[in-house]
C-alpha cells in the first residue's frame, strides 16, 4: 500500500515539477549550443631537411608538395572524409568511396586515422621514387588488407569491386556483376603459383616481374611531380 | 574543377599504381608533361603597392589579362615588374581570386568602381562566390535603378518632343499630371468631383427633418431628391467624359480596360445609367437599391491620385496568404469555442445561444474583446468557456499580426531573392562555365587518368545517352529485323554531342586503319570525337560519309563549355612500342573535344 502511495506521489510530483516548469517558461534556458568549438587541431611536419632525409625527393619538390597540400587542407592532416572526397572529384561517374577507403589505410601507416603531410609524402616517396620491388610492395600492402602478409580472395575481391565501382554504371560494355569476380580469378590464375588460395609476397613479386606489361606500368606516374 | 582539386591530380595518378598488378591490358602511354619550366615569382606594381605571387597563380585563369600574354605589355624593364595603374585596395581582391579560385565582393567598395576594375583585368563577374553574390547582385541592382531614374527624372524635365501626337500628348497628361498646366487642373478637378460625389452620397442619407404633412424623418435625399440628383449627373458625366478620353487616349486599349483603375471607373459610374434605364418598377427598385452601392466605389478612384492607396493594394495582395491562412486559425477556433459554448449553455433557461452558428456571433465577439453584451453566457461552465475564449482570442489574434508583419518583409524579400536568384543562376553558370576553363595540361592528365581505369577494369566510360541507346540495341538485337530501321532511324535523329559509340564500331570496319585495338583509345568521358576528314579515300562507305557531316545539334542539356585539345604530336619513346594505342593517337587525327 505504502509502495504504490510513493509511486503515485512520485509521479504527481513530477507532473506538478512539468506544470510549474510550464507556467513559469523554461524558454529562458536557451539550448543552443554555443559553436564555439573551434578546430584547433594544426599539425607540423617535420622539418624540411628531416623530410630530405626519409624521402626520395628533391628539396624543390617537396617545398611544391607541401604547399598544394596546405593549401587544401590547412590544419596540417587529412581525415578520411576530405580524402574520399578529393578522390571522388577525379571520378564523377562512379563511387571511388570505397577505393579511397583503402587508399587511406594504405597511406595511414601510423594507423591514427589522420593522413599527416609525413605520411602523404613518404608513401608518395615510394610510389613515384622507390625501386620497382618497393613499388609492387606497396601496392601488396595496398591489396593485403588486414596487413597479414597474405592476400586472400575475399581481399582481393573487395579491392576489385572497389576498383569496378569507380567505373560507376554507364559503361561499354554493360557492367555485369561478376565482373569483379572473373578478374579475381584470372588475377589467381596468374599469381597463385601453389595455388593455396593465397597469395604472398614472394608469389606477387615472382608472378608481376614476370609480366611486361606490369612492369612497364609501374613507371608510368614516374614524372608526375 | 576547383583549382585546389587540380593540386592533388599528380596524387590522384600517383595512387594508380594500385590498378597496375590487376590490370590485364597494358597501359596507354601518359601524355608528355611539358611544363618543366621553373615556377618563379612575378612581381606586381598596383599604383605603388607590391604584390607577389607564383607565376603559375596567374596561369591558372589564361584568359584574364594577368594570366595571358597581355601582362607583358604592363612590364616595366627599369624595375623588372609588371606595374599597374590601378587601385590597389579592390587589386587585393582580384589577386585572391587567383590563388584561392574565389572571387569576393567587398562590402564597402562602390559597385561601379569594382566592375570597372573587374572589366579591366578581364574577369567575369559571374563567378563572384555565393558568400557574396548576392550582395554584388543587390549593389548593383540598386545602381541601375538608380541610373534608370536619373535617367527618367531628366526626360521627364526635358521638353516634350515636339513630333508626339495628340493622343500620345493626352496620354501622358493623364500618366503625369505635373506634366502641364491643363492636366494639372484636370488632375484637380476630377478630384474634387470625386470627393463631392462621395459626400453627396453619404449626406442623402442623413435624417433633414419631417415633411410638411408627414410625421416621419425623411433623408436629406428624398427631401432634395432633385439637387442630389442633378448633382449625381454632373459627377457621373465628368467621370463618363474622363474615362472616355482615357480609353481614347491610352495606347493600348485592350490593356486599359483590363487594367483595375479602368474597372473601378465602370463599376462607379454603371449604377446610374442602369438606373437612368430602368423604370420604376416595384419589382427590380429594389436591386436598383444593392446597385447604388456600388457608387461608393468611387471612393477608389482616389487612388489614382495617391500612391500610398496604391502600395496599400499591392500589399494586401501579396500578403494574401498570410492573410487567408489568419482567418482559417480564426474560423477554427470560433468553430470550436462556439460548439463548447453551445453545449454548454444549453442547459440554461432563456438563453440566447439558441444554435451553435448564433454562437457564432458571440464568439467573434470576445475573440476580438469587442464584447458587446447582447450574448452573455449565464451557467458557471458557460462562464468559464467564455473567459477562455476571451483569453485565447487575445493570443489568437495578437499572435499571426506581428507574424504576418514580420513574414510578409521577409516573403516579399525572399520571393524577390528567389527569382533573382533563379534569373542569375541561368547567367551565373554561363559566366561560370566561360571562365572555369582549367589549364589544359590538367584535363590531359585527368583523362589520361581516366583511360587507366578504362583500361585496367576492361570497360569504357560512356554517357548516359549512349548507355540507353546500347541497352535499347541489346533488347532490340534480339529482334533482328528491326534492328537495321533502328540504325537507319536512329542515325538519322538529331544527333547530341555526345558520340555513339556503337555506331562508331560499324563504321570502322570500311576504314581499315582502325581496327578493334582503334575503339581502347578512344576515351567516353565526356569527350566528343570529331574525326577530320582522313586522308585516305575514306568516302567509300555512306556511313563515314555521314559520320564525317555529323552535326552538332546540341540538345540543351549538353551544352557544355568545352576544351579542344589537338593529339601532340606522337612522341617516341620506348615504351610506346609496348602500348597499341599509340599508332592511333597519330592516324586518327581525332580532335577530342572535352566537356568539363
Amino acid at each position: 500500500m505504502g509502495h504504490r502511495r510513493r509511486r503515485c506521489k512520485r509521479r504527481l510530483l513530477r507532473v506538478a515539477r512539468y506544470l510549474f516548469r510550464w507556467f513559469t517558461g523554461t524558454l529562458v534556458e536557451d539550448s543552443v549550443v554555443e559553436d564555439g568549438e573551434l578546430s584547433t587541431v594544426c599539425y607540423r611536419p617535420e622539418g624540411l631537411d628531416q623530410l630530405l632525409q626519409q624521402t626520395k625527393f628533391t628539396r624543390r619538390e617537396l617545398q611544391i608538395l607541401y604547399r598544394g597540400f596546405k593549401n587544401e587542407c590547412p590544419s596540417g592532416v587529412v581525415d578520411e572524409e576530405t580524402f574520399k572526397l578529393i578522390y571522388s572529384q577525379f571520378f564523377p561517374q562512379g563511387d571511388s568511396s570505397t577505393y579511397a577507403h583503402f587508399l587511406f589505410e594504405a597511406f595511414d601507416t601510423h594507423k591514427n586515422g589522420t593522413v599527416s603531410f609525413e605520411d602523404f609524402v613518404t608513401g608518395l616517396s615510394i610510389i613515384l621514387r622507390g625501386s620497382v620491388t618497393e613499388k609492387l610492395n606497396w601496392a601488396f600492402n595496398l591489396y593485403d588488407l588486414n596487413k597479414d602478409g597474405f592476400i586472400t580472395k575475399e581481399e582481393m575481391t573487395d579491392i576489385m569491386s572497389s576498383i569496378y565501382d569507380m567505373m560507376g554504371t554507364c559503361t561499354y560494355p554493360c557492367m555485369q556483376n561478376d565482373a569483379p569476380k572473373e578478374h579475381v580469378d584470372n588475377f589467381f590464375q596468374k599469381m597463385d603459383k601453389n595455388k593455396d588460395g593465397v597469395v604472398t609476397i614472394e608469389e606477387f613479386l615472382e608472378s608481376c616481374q614476370k609480366d611486361e606489361n606490369i612492369m612497364q606500368s609501374m613507371h608510368l606516374f614516374d614524372n608526375v611531380i | 574543377m576547383a583549382t585546389g582539386v587540380a593540386a592533388w591530380l599528380p596524387f590522384a595518378r600517383a595512387a594508380a599504381i594500385g590498378w597496375m598488378p590487376v590490370a590485364s591490358a597494358p597501359m596507354p602511354t601518359p601524355p608528355p608533361d611539358n611544363r618543366r619550366k621553373q615556377d618563379g615569382l612575378i612581381l606586381l606594381n598596383v599604383s605603388g603597392q607590391k604584390f607577389q605571387t607564383w607565376r603559375n597563380t596567374l596561369e591558372r585563369y589564361p584568359d584574364t589579362l594577368l594570366g595571358s600574354t597581355e601582362r607583358e605589355f604592363f612590364f616595366h624593364e627599369e624595375t623588372n615588374e609588371y606595374f599597374f595603374d590601378r587601385d590597389p585596395d579592390i587589386f587585393r581582391h582580384i589577386l585572391n581570386f587567383y590563388r584561392t579560385g574565389k572571387l569576393h565582393y567587398p562590402r564597402q567598395e562602390c559597385i561601379s568602381a569594382y566592375d570597372e576594375e573587374l572589366a579591366f583585368f578581364g574577369i567575369i563577374p559571374e563567378i563572384i562566390g555565393d558568400c557574396c553574390y548576392e550582395e554584388y547582385k543587390d549593389r548593383r541592382r540598386e545602381n541601375q535603378e538608380r541610373i534608370q531614374d536619373d535617367e527618367d527624372s531628366e526626360n521627364q524635365n526635358d521638353m516634350v518632343p515636339p513630333d508626339m501626337t495628340f493622343r500620345e500628348t493626352m496620354w501622358r497628361a493623364f500618366e503625369n499630371p505635373h506634366t502641364s498646366t491643363m492636366a494639372l487642373v484636370f488632375y484637380y478637378v476630377t478630384g474634387f468631383f470625386i470627393a463631392v460625389s462621395v459626400m453627396a452620397n453619404v449626406v442623402e442619407t442623413v435624417p433633414c427633418g419631417t415633411l410638411p404633412n408627414r410625421v416621419k424623418q425623411v433623408s436629406c435625399g428624398e427631401r432634395y431628391a432633385l439637387a442630389f440628383f442633378c448633382l449625381d449627373t454632373a459627377c457621373v458625366m465628368i467621370f463618363t467624359v474622363e474615362y472616355l478620353l482615357r480609353l481614347m487616349a491610352a495606347p493600348s486599349r485592350w490593356n486599359f480596360i483590363k487594367s483595375v483603375m479602368s474597372v473601378i471607373d465602370v463599376v462607379a459610374i454603371m449604377p446610374y445609367y442602369i438606373g437612368l434605364v430602368m423604370t420604376d418598377n416595384e419589382d427590380v427598385s429594389g436591386a436598383f437599391v444593392t446597385l447604388r452601392v456600388f457608387r461608393v466605389f468611387r471612393i477608389f478612384k482616389f487612388s489614382r491620385h495617391s500612391a500610398g492607396l496604391r502600395i496599400l493594394g499591392y500589399t494586401l495582395k501579396s500578403c494574401a496568404s498570410e492573410l487567408g491562412f489568419l482567418l482559417f486559425s480564426l474560423t477554427m477556433a470560433i468553430i470550436i469555442f462556439a460548439t463548447v459554448m453551445f453545449y454548454a449553455e444549453k442547459g440554461s433557461s432563456a438563453s440566447k445561444f439558441t444554435s451553435i452558428p448564433a454562437a457564432f456571433w458571440y464568439t467573434i465577439v470576445t475573440m476580438t474583446t469587442l464584447g458587446y453584451g447582447d450574448m452573455v453566457p449565464k451557467t458557471i461552465v458557460g462562464k468559464i468557456v467564455g473567459s477562455v475564449c476571451s483569453l485565447s482570442g487575445v493570443l489568437v489574434i495578437a499572435l499571426p499580426v506581428p507574424v504576418i508583419v514580420s513574414n510578409f518583409s521577409r516573403i516579399y524579400h525572399q520571393s524577390q531573392r528567389a527569382d533573382k536568384r533563379r534569373a542569375q543562376k541561368a547567367s551565373k553558370a554561363a559566366g561560370q562555365a566561360l571562365v572555369c576553363k582549367a589549364n589544359p595540361m590538367f584535363d590531359t592528365h585527368h583523362n589520361h587518368l581516366l583511360h587507366c581505369l578504362e583500361k585496367t577494369t576492361n570497360h569504357e566510360f560512356v554517357d548516359e545517352q549512349t548507355f540507353e541507346t546500347s541497352l535499347l540495341e541489346v533488347s532490340m538485337a534480339k529482334h533482328p529485323h528491326l534492328s537495321p530501321s533502328l540504325s537507319s532511324g536512329s542515325s538519322s535523329q538529331g544527333l547530341s554531342c555526345c558520340s555513339r559509340r556503337n555506331k562508331r564500331k560499324s563504321f570502322n570496319v570500311p576504314n581499315s586503319n582502325m581496327t578493334g585495338g582503334h575503339r581502347n583509345s578512344i576515351q567516353e568521358l565526356s569527350t566528343i570525337h570529331i574525326r577530320e576528314r582522313p586522308i585516305t579515300n575514306s568516302r567509300s562507305s555512306l556511313n563515314a560519309k555521314f559520320e564525317e557531316t555529323v552535326p552538332l545539334n546540341c540538345k540543351q542539356p549538353y551544352i557544355t563549355a568545352a576544351v579542344i585539345t589537338l593529339p601532340m604530336p606522337p612522341v617516341t619513346t620506348p615504351e610506346d612500342d609496348g602500348s597499341a594505342s599509340s599508332p592511333d593517337y597519330s592516324q586518327a587525327n581525332i580532335v577530342r573535344v572535352s566537356a568539363l
